[in-house]
């Protein structure tokens, strides 16, 4: 593997979204995790520029960064976090937990790594402009599209009706 | 292609310097006193007592729910625009019948917000 | 760069938030590493619409719909989360136990 610019630059942001990962794991307060978990969407945004996907990207910033986060921080300043203080032991169940999370990521690096199926060398220079996912989307994936909008008029209506019962009284 | 990336970059970076810059000499140049009668409530002020933590009301969550909605529309609307006048010729006016359908369906649910008096600040 | 970097990269990213989803007793965690394994698929699909063996746009795509619809997941997910909070008074996954037969 050659060092360029796009691996220093893939290295820097794998480094930061792995690491905003197992910070979002091991911190105490909620808060300080919901800032990690931003963090790391941040990291997968720029993934996504090295990706030829500078569309995903924004997107991901705008949905993930912005509105998804705000959202969960709403969450936790919604609810009561007595006991995020103390530091939970670590148990048997962590541990049988952590032996199997471990061993299914071992068993998925061996295939990625054994497969030659993926490992086809150079990619062709596929350049996606905007355009083209738009055409992708409104043309080839209509009917998905036109689905998501029922979708988020159903998220939207069930997430009122489960949130705002409380004003009745 | 690269030079514009490299140019954000460095415009990201900037923007992180520029911060840790600001109070990096703001603490070499202060001064730095500390005395037990600076932590104590200012003047005949009462001792807080019991949790700082106060129910926050549900409505912020609504406006934060409608918020992520209509952003994720947002979201669908800029492909579509950007590639309106391409897709014109090749479907005819079935691309905006397409688009009129989804902003149609979540208008009703900003209709059934306002309905359900979510909109309002009482 | 190729396409294994970025599966081994998703892939540990979805290990990361698959303990967290077993070992998090709080609720509001088990919600952020949901949105943590949803970005790691994320990371897969657009990785394979530019270094998979039929490059195509259509893994953009697929990525746009699962980043609208995790959205409208974390939404009604945290309404459920409110709604149960107000009922139970707690936010600890193993508190909501009143379906255990």
């Amino acid at each position: 593997m050659n060092i360029n610019g796009e691996f220093i630059a893939f290295f820097i942001f794998s480094v930061l979204a792995i690491g905003g990962a197992v910070f979002m794991i091991n911190l105490t307060r909620v808060m300080h995790m919901a800032l990690a978990l931003a963090f790391t969407f941040f990291s997968i945004a720029g993934l996504y520029v090295l990706l030829d996907a500078p569309f995903l990207a924004v997107i991901q910033i705008l949905i993930y960064t912005g509105a998804v986060s705000i959202l969960m921080i709403f969450g936790i300043m919604l609810t009561k976090h007595k006991d995020e203080d103390k530091v939970a032991p670590f148990t048997v169940h962590k541990l049988l937990s952590l032996l199997g999370v471990g061993g299914f990521l071992a068993i998925v690096i061996w295939i990625i790594y054994r497969n030659p199926f993926f490992s086809t060398g150079e990619p062709q220079a596929a350049a996606f402009k905007v355009t083209d996912l738009g055409k992708a989307m409104f043309k080839t994936y209509m009917i998905p599209f036109e689905v998501t909008s029922i979708l988020l008029l159903v998220a939207l209506i069930g997430a009122i009706v489960l949130a705002k019962r409380e004003e009745k009284k | 292609m690269e030079k514009s990336y490299l140019s954000l970059a460095i415009f990201f970076l900037l923007g992180i310097a520029l911060p840790m810059v600001a109070l990096f000499f703001g603490r070499l140049l202060r001064p730095h006193r500390p005395l037990p009668e600076k932590a104590i409530t200012y003047e005949s002020g009462v001792d807080p007592t019991g949790d700082s933590w106060v129910q926050f009301h549900v409505r912020y969550y609504l406006f934060a729910l409608l918020f992520v909605i209509f952003d994720v529309e947002a979201v669908f609307l800029y492909p579509w625009a950007v590639s309106y006048d391409l897709l014109r010729t090749e479907m005819g006016l079935f691309i905006l019948v397409e688009m009129t359908i989804f902003v149609l369906f979540l208008l009703i649910g900003l209709i059934y917000a306002w309905k359900k008096k979510v909109l309002e600040w009482r | 760069m190729n396409i294994t970097s970025y599966l081994a990269l998703a892939a540990i990213l979805f290990s990361i938030g698959l303990y967290g989803v077993i070992t998090k007793r709080n609720a509001v965690m088990v919600l952020f590493s949901i949105e943590l394994m949803l970005n790691a698929v994320n990371i897969n699909l657009v990785a394979f619409a530019k270094y998979g063996i039929f490059p195509s746009i259509s893994g953009q795509v697929f990525s746009l719909f699962s980043i609208a619809i995790a959205a409208a997941e974390a939404a009604v997910g945290i309404a459920i989360l409110i709604a149960l909070y107000r009922n139970k008074g707690t936010v600890e996954a193993d508190k909501y136990n009143s379906m255990k037969g």
